[in-house]
Formats: C-alpha cells, structure tokens, sequence
C-alpha cells in the first residue's frame, strides 16, 4: 500500500474515498469529457444494473428498457453539465434520466395502466449486486422505510406514479376512486415522504 | 389549479400552484394542466425551486427500482453510440462531450476532438482551450474563452513496459484520472503523487471490482495538483509504475 512510500503523507480527506463511492462519479465524468472511452465504460458499469432495473420497472418490457437504458447514458454523456454533484448523486442524476425517457416512451405506446399489484411487488428488496451497491443499499432503506410510514393509499398512489409511470388520472382508473382524490393521495404521499426523509437528514 | 385571473405571481397564484407541484414533479398531471403550471413557474424563483426540491424527493424513490444484470454489450452500445455521434467523430472544437458543473454555475467542457484524443491516449502537454457557458442545461448562451490546465501522462513500469495513462486537471475541481491498460481484480492499487518539492503524498487506493473496472478518478486538493510524477503501487506498497507529468 502507499502507507509504505518513502517521507508520504496522507492527502485531503476527499482523495482518500474508495472508488465506487458516489463522490467519484463527478471525477469520473471528467474522463468522460476529455473522451476516455474506459471511463465510459466504467461508468456504465457502475450504473448499469441500476438504469436497466429502473428501465425495466417502468417499461416491462426488455427490449425498449434496453433502448432507454442506452439512451439514459448516452444523453448522461452529452450533458454532463447538467450534473451538479453538489444537488444529487450521479446514480440519482441518471435514474432521473431514465424515468424521463421511459415515461416519454411509455405515453406514447401504453395502452393501459399497469396493475398495482405489480407495482406493490417491486418493492421488494433485490438480490442483484452491484458496484456501489453498500451506498445505494443505505440510500434505498432511508426511502424504504420512508415509504412504510405512509398510508397504504398514499404509498400506492405515490409508487404508481414514480416507479410506475402513470398519470393522475390513470392511478384513479387503477384504484377506481374519483380523480381528485387520487391527486390527493399522491399529494400527501410525496409531501410526507418529503418531511420524513428531511427529517432524516436534519437528524443526522 | 391556476387561476389565470390572478397576477402571474401573487400569493394566490402561488398557492394555487403549489397544490399540482407533487403532481408535477412525478409527471402525474394532465398535459393541459401541466401547461398551466409551468406558465406559472416560468414567473416565479419560488414555486421553481420548490418543484426542485420535490423532484429530488422523487429521484431519491426511484432508487427503489430494483437493480437487474444490464445487457452484457450495454456498454459497447453506448461507447459505440458516443463515438458515432460525439467529439470524436467531428472536428476538433465542434460539439461538447460532456462536462461538470462547478460551484456557481454550469460549466460546459468543449474539448475538441483531437485534443481529447490525444491528450488521453498520448500524454501531450498543455492547456485545453475550452469555452464556458452560462446557464443552465443545454441552452445556448454568450460563450467566453476559459483555459483548463490539464496535465498528462504514460504509467511506465520499471519493466519499461507501458501500463496506462493519467489525467490531471487542474481549476475549480482538480481531478487525478489514473487509467491502467490491465488489472488484476481484488488487488489493492495505491497512488501517490511526487510534488514539486520532492515530497511523495499519497492520494488514495481502489480495489477493482473485476478486470473490466481499469479507470479511477478521484478529486484531489491543492497540494497534489502541481505534482511532478504519478506513482501506481501495488500490495505491500510496491511501486509498480510511474508517470512524469507534463
């Protein structure tokens, strides 16, 4: 280990982080910038099962999750400047991404809402493991148990329209309530899940 | 909703707003009402910044998703993509690749081709010309002149043998880029850095996760940014190879 060099001493804290932390993700689209196709691919490998998961989830569909999951990082790689490392974590930066194009896609092609029962399920814990995946393990039991401290209503509603893409108006059809309460639902869900997690934040 | 009758950003207006932006922020309300919103936020830091912090809310869920084994060519698709389309393929100084975002402001890197090229695979001394936007996103804007200092140089083990390369950048987030051409999963690489002074400081250490995993960067303090060399050491804190940067 470098411990070992000759009259070393030990550099700022921030260089001392382990690869796969999310602090890394902004260095790493500097290589990006200056064209280092290894840095591009070592993003990708990073982030990949993440992207495709989300992808997936939304899509339920392999093929077109697999296109947008491509697009996802191909437009990451563009815009880069749009990355402010300060706000979110990169992985959060390219799911944002991801649920975007999805959802485009989706509006376009969907001919009905997908059944909650589907939703429910996905909020199980997974079993795949990737690079990083200690610090988005952490990241997802804060929102996990987030989640569980809403009511049942709102957490459906809520998890319908993040991770399932649809609409207002498509999660009253699915629960067969009027469309102002399915707004409603949605509303307080978010804005609950929002104290909760910044009261997270403030107390620790 | 909004009421159109009111002043663009009165309390009312505002209040009435406020009521679609968890709406808004997971894409839940109808076009027509989508629309009325976003008039409304186009008149108002406020309600534009509220919206910013429930769509980061909304990003944090997303990670719920689970995480499936990506398509093994992923990343042949979007390196293939990238280069088909990016900087690489056009002339120098054509298209940006991508850039970061430094505190103040966006920043937008515009390296040109060649010199990307060569400044990563080759080692070439100098400065990347670059041309910073205002703003936000992709919008266009007055662009000035902005110097990046990067430095570069080729790992050489003491075999004589070529190893990879490194990247340094200097400015307002200095980064040290080490790409190796092989490495060896789970073994623990060390770098360290030579400053002008003779001094060797140490930088940091990274296990690759498996033979693909060859590029690390890290952001690094002032003292490492004029470093005059770059040292790969391996376990018991072998020094495997170095780099002069020039």
């Amino acid at each position: 280990m470098v411990t070992a060099l000759p009259r070393s001493r030990r550099a700022a804290a921030p260089a001392r982080r382990a690869p796969g932390a999310a602090s890394d993700d902004g260095a790493l689209l500097v290589a990006i910038a200056l064209g280092d196709e290894e840095a591009t691919r070592a993003f990708v490998h990073r982030h990949g099962p993440q992207v495709f998961g989300l992808a997936m989830t939304l899509c339920r569909d392999r093929s077109l999750a697999e296109d947008v999951a491509q697009r996802t990082f191909e437009r990451a790689w563009r815009h880069a400047a749009s990355f402010d490392g300060e706000r979110a974590s990169a992985r959060t930066w390219l799911l944002t991404i991801t649920r975007r194009l999805a959802i485009d896609e989706l509006r376009r092609r969907r001919p009905s809402p997908v059944a909650p029962d589907d939703l429910t399920a996905l909020l199980a814990p997974s079993t795949a493991d990737t690079e990083g995946a200690g610090l988005a393990g952490v990241e997802r039991a804060r929102v996990t148990a987030a989640l569980a401290e809403l009511p049942d209503e709102q957490r459906r509603a809520v998890v319908m329209a993040a991770l399932g893409g649809l609409s207002a108006r498509e999660v009253a059809e699915v629960e067969g309530v009027p469309l102002g309460t399915a707004k409603t639902r949605v509303r307080l869900g978010l804005r609950k899940l929002r104290a909760t997690l910044s009261r997270e934040v403030d107390d620790g | 909703m909004v009421d159109e009758g009111r002043a663009p950003t009165s309390p009312e207006a505002c209040a009435a707003v406020r009521e679609s932006l968890e709406l808004l922020a997971l894409d839940a309300l109808d076009a027509a009402e989508e629309a009325a919103v976003r008039a409304h936020l186009t008149t108002c830091a406020g309600c534009r910044a509220e919206l910013e912090r429930l769509t980061d809310v909304v990003a944090e869920l997303l990670a719920e998703a689970p995480a499936l084994v990506a398509p093994a060519d992923l990343a042949d698709r979007v390196v293939a993509a990238t280069l088909a389309g990016g900087p690489q393929a056009g002339a120098a100084g054509s298209e940006p690749a991508a850039g970061v975002r430094a505190r103040g402001g966006v920043r937008r890197w515009v390296v040109g081709a060649v010199a990307a090229a060569a400044l990563v695979a080759g080692g070439l001394v100098g400065a990347v010309v670059g041309r910073a936007t205002s703003g936000g996103g992709e919008a266009a804007g007055p662009r000035a002149e902005v110097t990046y200092e990067v430095r570069t140089g080729t790992l050489v083990a003491s075999s004589g043998v070529e190893t990879g390369s490194v990247v340094l950048t200097a400015g307002e987030r200095p980064t040290l880029v080490m790409r190796l051409d092989h490495v060896a999963a789970g073994v623990a690489y060390g770098c360290a850095v030579r400053t002008t002074d003779g001094e060797v400081v140490e930088v940091g250490s990274w296990t690759p996760a498996d033979t693909t995993d060859t590029t690390w960067a890290v952001p690094v303090d002032d003292a490492v940014v004029h470093a005059t060399e770059v040292l790969l050491t391996g376990p018991g804190g072998l020094t495997l190879a170095s780099a002069a940067l020039t």
